[in-house]
Order: structure tokens, then sequence, then C-alpha cells
């Protein structure tokens, strides 16, 4: 906690007497979980979560809080007032968090049951802080997946796109017959994914990482670049005005109908499709978005981890509780189950997927024998994944903006580290 | 009459003393916070606060962010409609509505009630019914203008108007009230008298009544001007700022870099930049109402 | 004259349904199935009414209804009452410095209080103060100070003659504002406090931080309904419903006080 308080020098008097006046309040006893798994899917992963809890043996307590935000700002202002929570939902690296507040050890539970042999070197690596593990992770969405209806497509003598190429043509006839070619949602984070997912499409794993990860200023000022953002704009004629505000399941339930005919999101809407009883292969299509692979090869796979962070216990009795309920969390039916009731896939290599239906398995091979990529809001801090995002959804909405001047704003975006 | 106040004062032992707990209280609460706020303007403070002195790089960050620098151009646009629009559509319905009307009561109702929502709602609803597809844009198709569009959500030079269409309405009918307030206390005798004097109509209400609604008009800006530099929540609920960040605000620039973003210290310097634009305004016309008051009302 | 009259009806007609449409929109899609929302139909006619999307509003928000309540009320009460005496003061005893206090207040009226958030998270735990109901009431009167600025401006307009005749009858302060004041200041009330009962109860970042969560106030609970992030599907019907059931109390106190709002405002708020 002494990283937290500031220091009196330089504040104010009258709030530095505030600042000294007491001890920071005691944490409460019960491991409590700070999350925002409120609706739907989630509130049953969250049953779920409490139920293995409890068969733990751990005292348990909730504080949901509806909206990352939200959850994070409270998240915030509770280390701030000393009453921090045990465990809290994270959406963003070990790291973020690891710079400023002390975190578990969990590293003694992942070592028992061999994490780094049953999970993806790309997840067991995001679960640690300066070498200690001190998160746990939950499923894995995949992000780059391109859902389309087939028969909208068939009636139309299309087939789905497998390249960028492939993609515009399809769009361009569909558009001729007076058919919505792709649904989107209003959210910044619909069209981030757009993005990525042509970055990947066209440049691959490794200029992803170069060019957005590392930030390199030669790739993203470059000509391939810039292309990419002509092509991600190019996009947008095939989306309708309607998406502004736009919830993704409501351009789901467009697909569903049969008012669009493609949508890329994540895995979420498997869940929806499903819901409306179309199946897999027969209704609907859900194939890696174009030039990702799949199709004979093993598709890339873009993805994004739920995990729970575990936060320094406040004695031994909370640390032993913190170990159980990680280990139970681990166990390989547990995780399985987890995966099932919050859409996506476990995280664990060695799981069953009984259960799981063709997309899920689709995207489970290809986790599994493919090229991962994890998502760039959980490989860069915030206020840089941030500043990308903002640029490429103001180039999105405007109308005036060019892929030139996009790709300046996107060069002094990448320079912006905290 | 500065004397009656002083002689006044001479009678009761210093009331002035009961105001002492408040003002420590707010001094503290909003300006020793407002300081803390200053201070972190000037550290390099992401997460959580942090004591590692970055002089004004802060300052710096925010006024190279085109984001910030369209914030605030939206801020003159949205405050200068918010304010005058609701100002002449309160004013035009009050006296509309003072022409001894039957259903005044229904009326006033119907007027203000928008004013119960909190803006959240209001910003919700106003997203449907203002959506491209689903929202009235859908009804007025369905009417047989199959080609009409509403695309103002979707289009970057537009949402900003989305907002004052919807802030307009909610706070409207508050104005409304307060102009109808004003017009009825107007003397009728005087009324009488000017209309003895051959005045009827229009040029009644601009010779003899708008000239008494001075202090309507300043009850009306105390409510409007504060509402449109905090608009946060109707931003949120209805545009989140967008397509792209088009229709941003400075308040939700603030919360969105200091809570959202772990940017604390660029929040912070945008907060501290909101303040010096308050006290811009604030001075000046303190000042005027101080003169003021000392010559008529004190 | 009658074509005027219809042509003042009209136009106020037509202003009307700018100002009813939203509402009565609610209501018709709260009626709705959360399946014939996601299928585009906001503007139709409820296929087939249901409550369904009310049962489960109340679920989710009557628990905080209460609690609002027991905020909203205390903290209206108090947060008028001293703004009633602190007004008076400002306006009546001119001290040295009490301009810079209206100046104080008048900026502080125009600040989001958002900014005033982790600094106050800080001092309340230095406090050793957690999060409680006392604890929430006592920082909205706080950062309901500047409400004095709008008794200040109805009190300017009271006539000092009025003051000095009882005060030549003995009173003393607390007699003057109790018995003489505070019964005049009857119209601003009534405005403050619809004022001020709409924003506490529409708050809801102070009430998500300061409050643990069996104890939110009814706008936290209900802007937990509408964020679901990416991956959570959003059932309109439900936030429709949702929205008017915490809109119904200040929905009431309009319906109820609304005449009230405007004689209190025709009996002088505005004077000033």
């Amino acid at each position: 906690m002494r990283c937290l308080s500031p220091r009196a020098t330089g504040l104010p008097a009258l709030l530095s007497m505030l600042l000294l006046l007491a001890p920071p309040t005691l944490r409460a006893q019960p491991l409590d979980f700070l999350h925002w798994w409120t609706a739907g899917s989630e509130a049953q992963t969250l049953a779920e979560l409490r139920r293995t809890a409890l068969a733990a043996g751990v005292r348990w307590q909730e504080s949901p809080v509806a909206g990352a935000g939200n959850a994070n700002t409270l998240l915030k202002t509770r280390f701030l007032s000393g009453n921090p929570p045990a465990l809290a939902q994270l959406d963003k690296a070990v790291s973020v968090w690891g710079e400023v507040v002390p975190l578990a050890d969990l590293s003694g539970v992942a070592e028992a049951q061999r994490w780094g042999q049953v999970l993806p070197p790309e997840i067991a690596r995001e679960l640690r802080f300066r070498g200690k593990v001190a998160a746990v992770p939950i499923n894995v969405h995949r992000l780059n997946t391109l859902w389309s209806n087939r028969a909208l497509l068939q009636r139309h003598g299309l087939a789905v796109p497998r390249s960028w190429d492939e993609f515009f043509a399809v769009a361009d006839k569909l558009q001729a017959a007076g058919v919505l070619p792709l649904a989107i949602g209003g959210s910044a984070g619909q069209k981030f994914s757009v993005f990525a997912n042509v970055v990947l499409g066209q440049g691959g794993a490794d200029f992803f990482q170069r060019a957005l990860v590392q930030r390199d200023a030669a790739l993203i000022g470059g000509p391939q670049m810039l292309g990419m953002l002509r092509d991600f704009k190019r996009i947008k004629r095939y989306t309708d005005a309607g998406q502004a505000g736009r919830d993704w399941s409501v351009a789901t339930a467009l697909v569903i109908q049969g008012r669009a005919a493609m949508q890329f999101t994540g895995d979420w809407a498997n869940g929806e499709f499903q819901k409306a009883g179309l199946s897999a292969g027969r209704d609907f299509e859900c194939s890696p978005a174009p030039g990702h692979g799949g199709e004979g090869s093993a598709g890339l796979h873009y993805f994004e981890f739920d995990r729970i962070l575990f936060f320094q216990p406040a004695n031994a009795k909370q640390a032993d509780e913190q170990r159980r309920l990680a280990a139970a969390l681990m166990q390989r039916e547990a995780s399985t189950r987890f995966a099932r009731l919050k859409g996506g896939i476990p995280v664990r290599s060695d799981a069953e997927l009984g259960g799981f239906n063709a997309c899920a398995r689709q995207s489970s091979a290809d986790f599994r024998s493919g090229t991962r990529v994890l998502a760039l809001g959980a490989q860069l801090p915030e206020a840089s994944y941030g500043a990308i995002r903002d640029v490429v959804s103001a180039f999105w909405a405007s109308d005036k903006m060019t892929a030139e001047q996009a790709q300046a704003r996107l060069i002094k975006a990448a320079r912006v580290v905290d | 009459m500065t004397t009656t106040t002083s002689a006044l004062r001479r009678y009761l032992d210093r009331p002035e003393l009961l105001l002492l707990p408040s003002l420590a209280i707010g001094l503290l609460f909003f300006y020793g916070f407002m300081l803390w706020t200053g201070w972190l303007s000037m550290t390099r403070s992401s997460l959580l606060p942090s004591n590692e002195f970055v002089g004004l790089l802060q300052y710096q960050r925010l006024f190279l962010d085109e984001r910030w620098l369209h914030a605030l151009g939206n801020l003159l646009r949205f405050a200068g409609l918010f304010v005058a629009i609701p100002l002449l559509l309160g004013l035009a319905l009050a006296i509309l509505l003072d022409q001894k009307l039957r259903a005044e009561g229904a009326l006033r109702l119907i007027y203000l009630h928008p004013m119960a929502l909190s803006l959240i709602v209001t910003g919700t609803v106003w997203r449907w019914l203002l959506d491209p597809e689903l929202g009235l844009a859908q009804g007025v198709r369905q009417l047989g203008f199959a080609s009409f569009r509403l695309d103002w959500l979707a289009d970057e030079e537009m949402a900003l108007y989305t907002l004052v269409i919807a802030a307009v309405w909610q706070i409207t009918g508050f104005v409304m009230a307060v102009f109808l307030a004003g017009l009825r206390a107007v003397d009728d005798a005087v009324l009488q008298a000017a209309r003895l004097d051959g005045a009827s109509g229009f040029t009644l209400y601009r010779r003899i009544v708008l000239p008494t609604l001075g202090p309507s008009l300043f009850s009306a800006l105390l409510v409007l001007l504060p509402a449109a530099i905090k608009s946060f929540d109707l931003v949120v609920a209805l545009t989140d700022g967008g397509p792209g960040q088009s229709s941003e605000l400075p308040a939700l620039y603030m919360f969105q870099m200091a809570f959202e973003r772990s940017r604390l210290g660029l929040g912070a310097a945008s907060s501290m930049v909101m303040l010096m634009m308050v006290l811009a305004i604030a001075i000046p016309y303190a000042y005027a109402r101080g003169r003021k008051g000392r010559g008529h009302d004190a | 004259m009658m074509l005027k009259r219809s042509l003042i009806y009209a136009l106020l007609a037509l202003f009307a349904l700018y100002f009813a449409l939203p509402l009565a929109f609610m209501l018709l899609n709260s009626l709705k199935s959360s399946a014939e929302l996601r299928d585009g139909a906001f503007l139709a006619w409820p296929r087939a009414p249901e409550l369904s999307a009310w049962r489960a509003a109340w679920d989710a928000l009557g628990g905080s209804f209460v609690n609002s309540l027991l905020l909203a009320v205390p903290v209206v009460t108090l947060s008028s009452l001293l703004a009633a005496l602190n007004g008076f003061i400002l306006c009546k005893f001119r001290f040295r410095g009490s301009e810079l206090v209206f100046i104080g207040l008048l900026v502080a009226l125009f600040l989001p209080i958002k900014v005033y958030l982790l600094p106050l998270a800080i001092s309340l735990a230095k406090l050793g103060l957690g999060k409680s109901l006392g604890v929430l009431i006592a920082i909205h009167v706080i950062y309901s100070l500047p409400l004095a600025l709008f008794f200040r401006n109805h009190y300017l307009g009271f006539p000092d003659e009025l003051l000095r005749a009882a005060r030549i009858d003995g009173a003393g302060f607390w007699a003057l504002f109790l018995r003489i004041v505070l019964p005049l200041s009857k119209p601003v009330f009534v405005v403050v406090v619809i004022l001020q009962f709409t924003t506490i109860w529409n708050e809801y970042l102070f009430g998500l931080v300061f409050t643990e969560a069996d104890g939110r106030p009814i706008t936290a609970a209900l802007a937990q309904l509408g964020a679901t992030g990416e991956g959570g599907v959003r059932d309109y019907n439900v936030e429709m419903a949702a929205a008017l059931l915490a809109a119904l109390p200040t929905l009431a106190v309009y319906l109820l006080a609304g005449k009230h709002f405007t004689r209190g405002l025709v009996a002088g708020a505005v004077k000033g």
C-alpha cells in the first residue's frame, strides 16, 4: 500500500493533514470478487464461479458492477480508499495493475498444476508479473471470425470470402443485388476489430506485432499500412447508417434474419446464432477473417482471454483461500465448464470439447495448432491502445479524413506511452 | 440601501459566523480537491495518483491532442445552441401559454416533465428515436416517404446536434416555466396602463413585458450554463462522443482519460483547463452583478 | 380572433407532441418482448402487450428503490435548509469577502463533481470513513452547497424594512430566520427541492463508488442494466421499463408539485 498513498510533500497543506490522519481500513475478510459479469451468459459463468469457490471451501463475496469502465473506476477508488478486493476481473495487462498495487503470488499452484504445460505460452506469460503468477484464465474468445448467412450468400451464388480481394468482390456483388453486405455494431471496439482483421489478414501476425505492438514507425508510416487503412475505410461502404449506437447483438440479428450477409465480431456471436436455432455449417458459417488462413491450413487465431486477477492477500488464511480457489478454477473439468457457459473455448489445451459446436471446435483447433495473436488491447498500455483506437474510429467515422491524414495521426498515436 | 444592511448587521450578532462551517468544508471539498487535481496535472499519474513531477508536460500533451481541441470547439457550438434555443423556445412557449388558455395546466406538465428524467434516460430514448434505421426515420418511411433519411447519429458533422435536440427537449420546459413566472409577475396595472396608451399584442410584449424578464433570464442561465459545461451523462448515453470522437465534450474527455484510460495526469490537466474557463466566465459575471447589486438590490 | 387562437393551440400542440413523444415511445416499448425489439420493431404498436419487462425491471431495481429514497429525502431536506440559511446570510449580511464567497459558489456550481471523485475516496479512507449511506448523504450535502445561490437571489428581493421591523419587535437571528425568512422562502423551496430531488435521484457515479453493492441507489443499479460491454446482450424492453420505473418518483414529484413549481417561480424565485 505504501506506493499508493501520495506523499505529503507538494500536496496542499489541508489535504495532507487529512491524508495523514488515519491508517487505511482493514481489508474485508472473505474473498471479495469485483466483476462486471452481470448479464446473460456472464451471470451463468458467475454462478458457476460461485459454486466452484464454495466447493473449494472459500469464504466468498461478490461486488458486481456492470460495465468494465464503471468496474475499473470502482476498483481504483477501492484501492485509494484502502479497501481493495481480493480478486477482480481483468481487462488489461497484468502489469498495468502490477506496477501500482501489490499482487498475489500463485506460482506454487501454477507449478503444482503444471500450467506451463497445459496453457499456451502466450497465455501463461500474460498471467505473470515480475516472474510471479498473479492471475487465473477463465476462457478464450476468438476475435477474428467472419460470421455469414449461408442461405443468403448461396442465393446470390457466392461463397464465404477467403481473402480480402474475395471479400471486396463478394461485397460488391451483394451490394449490387441490394443486400447489405456487412452488419456492424456502433462501438469503437467493433471498428477496431475490423481494422485488426485487415492488418492481420494482409500483413500477417509478424507485421501486426512489429507495427502495432512494437509500434515500428517505419511500418506504421509505410506504404503497406497506407493500403491497409484504405481497405479498412473501403469496408465502410458496405455497412449502413444504422450502425450508430447499435449493439453488436443487434448486428448479429441482422445476419441471422438475412437482412445482412456478414459480420466481423468475436465468438460471443456464436451463442446468438444457436439461440436463434441456427446450426453452424448449415444455416450460418463461421470462418476466420479473410486472409487469416483456415480451409485446409490452420487459421490465425486472434484472441483475448477472460481472467481473474488476484491481489495481495490480507493474511495467511486469505492467501491459502486464494491458492485453493486458483487451483479449483484451473481443474480441467471446471475450466472447460466455464468456457462452455461463457462462450468461446477452454484455455487448457487438454480440454475435452464435448458439448461445443462446430464453430468452437474450429476455433479450438486453430488455437492449438495455428498462429496465436493476443488482442492488441491486452498487449499495449491502455494509453497507447486508446490513442490508436481513437484514430481508427475517427477515420472510420469521418468522410473528410484521407488515408494519408489517418496514417499521420496513427504515427502520432503510436508514440503515446502514458 | 447599503446602510440598511449594515444597520441590520449591527443589530444581530455577526450571523456570518454561521457560514464558517460551510465555508471551511466547501473550501476543502471544492478548492482543496481542486488544488490536489492541480498537483496531479503536473505529475505522471497514470492508473493511480503518483508524485513524479513532470511540470507542464500534461498540458502540452493536452493541447497537442486533436481530440481535446475538437471537444473544446464542440463545447462552444453545443453551449451556444443549448443556451440560445431553450431561451427562445421557452420564451415563445411561455408567451403562447400566457394567453389564458384552457389547457394550460396540462400543456405545462407535458412541457415540464422531461426535467424529471435523468440525462441518461434522455440520451438513451433519443438514441432510439434518432436511430437511422429503427427510430423516427423508419416511421416516416413507413408512412410512404421511402427515401426519407435521418442519419445525424452516424454523421460526424451532425451528431453534435442530436445532443442539442435531446438537451433542448430536457430543459426547455424549465426555462418556459421560469419565463411564464416572469410574465405572470408583471404588474397588471402597468399592463392596463399600456393598453390604454394603445399598445397591444407584439408591441405590448416588446415594450413592456420583455424588459421586465431580466431576472427570469438570469435564473434560467444559472441552470443552463452549468448544465452545458457539465454535460456528460447525455453524451455518454446518446452518442458516446461518436461517431469517432466527433460529438465529444470536455467533461467526457476528462472522465475517459482520468478513469477509463489510465491517463490521470492528462485528465487532471483537462479539469484544470475547465476550471480556468469557468473562472473566466464567473469572475466578470460576478463583478458585473456585484456592481449592480450594490446599486439596486442590496 | 378565433383563427389566432386555433393557431396558438396548433403550435402548442405541435410542441406538446415533441415533448410527449419520447415518454410514449418508452412506455410502448416497455410493453414489448425483447425478441420483438431485436427484430427492430421499435416504432410499431406492441404485438401482444406484456408486462415481463416491467417484472424483470422490478426484480433488478426494486431493492434499490428504497435505498434511493433513504438517500434522496435526507439529502434534499438537509441541503435545501442549509442553502436557505447560507443564502440568507450571504445576501443580507455583507461582510468582507462575501463577494469572493459568491464567486466561489458560482464556480463550484459549474464544475462536474466527477472531478472530486479520487481525492474524495482518499480523504474518506484517511478519515477512517467506510462506505455507508451516511457518508454518501454527507457528500451530497457538501456538493450541494452552491444551491445557496438560488436562495441568495431570492432574498435579494426581500425588503430590508421587513426584517428591520421584525428586529424592532425583538427577534434574534434565529427567530428572524425561522419565523420570517423561511416561511417567505416557500416558492424557492419548491423549485430547489424539485431540482435537487431530480439531481440526487439521478446521480449514479458517487452512488456506485460510495455504497456497498446492496446499498446502491436506483440509478446506479439502472446504469448497471445498460452497461454491458462487448459480449453482453441488451434487453431494450427491460431497459425502457427500468428507466421508467426509476423515473416514477421524479415524475410523481412533477405531477404533484408541477403546479407549485410555476407558482413558486411566480411568487418570486426569479427575482434577483
